[in-house]
């Protein structure tokens, strides 16, 4: 248990601390949600009065609304967004990029156009090249759907250099991606988008380093263990045979697709 | 929720589960925290054993029974039902969206985003007739058009698409949008074939609003000016050759590849 947790416990009145405890609890044989268990007792980028907050939130809906653990967990999350640690502006990376499945970001697309496109020629143009000429056309399309979901979008940048492709350094194969992000399952028949973006032509959105609370019930997040570190990393999925290293991980409102750099990458 | 416990559930129990899944109530494999709910319903859907995936199947049939009924529900449960139908491609979902779709002028309550969500199934799930979407582009020629057009195309009618051009929008960003169906109609035809479909729209687009016809000139011209020689012709188009021009509905097969936009 990360020092923050312990902290954020102890200052609970004992009637919350016994019913976070009994939330907790009631997790235990299910894998996934333990797991996010383990994550918020790991967290260390909560400061101290939003991680009391967040259990205090969770306590209190768990007692109010009689709810099952999980959904008051991420109803609790959600009054929670965006607390970590703020990068300062001047030291913002100039690009950053996510992984999407690349279906959902064609439905993003045909969602964003308002009737205009189908979501199927969307997601063929997406993934066949022999369609490139309309791509070109695809632009202003591109130009309006979400990076993200929810409002809130998570991103990774590259370290050593922020003005590189995030991607750039990064395996180049489905496998690889996911490993290096740590992110969840994908069946063999799914294809993913590598988008990246400038952040100032996007909005410049304020970057937070990620927490328990953007993750809510999301297992594959992992906190940091550096409480001082600037931003979140990733943990690369077992068994890593390239041993990549943990990458840079932020979080952010969404912000507007004007900076999207093209071309994209489907793999 | 593991699949082994979602396996043990009655039937009744496993429509209840799907319903809150789509809803985001549920536990579900995601690549990404934000991803949409159905791709992970997709994603326990293969791993479960027969009897649970048909009571998923069921499940869903019966969820969108109740949408179509009346036309209601909140709009992001709604589009993550479609997605997640249209994906399932069972054989009574088209009849439903149909029934639907032809009821829209009498349910004026029905959100813009889930008029726009039934159409779009009904272009992915399965290729309904030019007279269906026909109808449907007379219901509300400014806001189905596009859709409609795209429908035909799906059903695999280039021509028929074509000849409703001349009721498009005239908007630039419309003329985008029409460009993209009909490149995908273009990659459709017969090598052979694809000139005198590229002919044919440009006669048409003196008929057009001329915001509408100006992006769709200009790729025009560059099919034209970019045709390749007849003499090639693939195994596709011989293919082609051999069944005919509007053999079957069209299929969209993903290639893993890399989509370069320029």
């Amino acid at each position: 248990m990360s020092p923050e947790y312990q902290q954020a416990l102890a200052s609970l009145t004992a009637i919350n601390r016994q019913a976070v405890e009994q939330g907790f609890a009631s997790w235990a044989g299910e894998a996934s949600l333990e797991q996010v268990h383990q994550n918020i007792a790991g967290e260390t980028a909560l400061p101290d009065p939003d991680f009391q907050s967040l259990l205090n939130a969770f306590a209190d809906l768990l007692g109010t609304a009689g709810g099952e653990p999980r959904t008051c967990w991420e109803n609790a999350c959600r009054q929670h967004k965006l607390r970590g640690g703020v990068i300062p502006p001047d030291h913002c990376p100039k690009l950053l990029g996510r992984v999407k499945n690349v279906e959902e970001h064609a439905r993003a697309i045909a969602d964003a156009s308002g009737g205009g496109l189908a979501f199927s020629f969307v997601k063929q143009i997406l993934l066949n090249p022999s369609v490139a000429d309309a791509a070109a056309y695809l632009g202003s399309f591109l130009y309006a759907a979400p990076l993200g979901k929810y409002n809130l979008v998570w991103a990774t940048f590259d370290d050593a250099d922020s003005s590189n492709c995030p991607f750039q350094r990064l395996p180049k194969t489905r496998r690889g991606i996911r490993t290096a992000l740590g992110l969840g399952p994908l069946d063999a028949e799914e294809s993913l988008i590598l988008l990246f973006w400038d952040h100032e032509k996007s909005g410049s959105p304020a970057l937070h380093r990620p927490t328990v609370a953007d993750a809510e019930a999301h297992e594959y997040y992992r906190p940091c263990a550096n409480a001082a570190h600037p931003w979140g990393l990733t943990q690369p999925l077992p068994p890593n045979p390239d041993g990549v290293a943990p990458q840079p991980e932020v979080v952010m409102r969404e912000p507007t697709s004007k900076g999207l750099c093209l071309p994209f990458q489907v793999i | 929720m593991n699949v082994e416990h979602i396996n043990g559930l009655k039937h009744d129990q496993i429509r209840a589960w799907l319903k809150k899944a789509l809803n985001g109530q549920e536990t579900l494999p995601r690549l990404t925290p934000d991803e949409s709910h159905y791709l992970g319903i997709l994603r326990v859907e293969k791993s479960l054993d027969p009897a649970a995936r048909k009571s998923l199947w069921d499940g869903a049939r019966f969820l969108l029974r109740q949408f179509c009924d009346r036309g209601e529900g909140e709009v992001p449960y709604v589009q993550e039902l479609l997605s997640l139908v249209s994906t399932l491609k069972q054989p009574e979902t088209p009849g439903m969206l149909v029934g639907l779709a032809r009821q829209f002028s009498a349910l004026p309550n029905i959100s813009l985003e889930v008029r726009f969500a039934v159409l779009g199934a009904l272009v992915d799930a399965a290729p309904q007739d030019t007279a269906f979407w026909l109808e449907i582009l007379n219901q509300d020629p400014a806001k189905n058009a596009l859709l409609a057009l795209a429908g035909v195309i799906a059903a695999n009618r280039p021509y028929d698409a074509l000849r409703m051009l001349p009721q498009m929008p005239d908007s630039e960003r419309a003329g985008h949008a029409a460009v993209i169906n009909l490149e995908i109609a273009w990659d459709g035809l017969l090598t052979r074939n694809r000139s005198r479909f590229v002919e044919e729209i440009q006669k048409i687009l003196d008929q057009c609003g001329q915001s509408f016809a100006g992006p769709i000139r200009v790729w025009a011209e560059k099919k034209i000016s970019s045709r390749p020689s007849d003499s090639n012709v693939s195994l596709s188009d011989a293919l082609h050759g051999a069944l005919g021009d509007e053999f079957s509905p069209k299929t969209h097969t993903p290639k893993l590849c890399l989509a370069v936009c320029s």
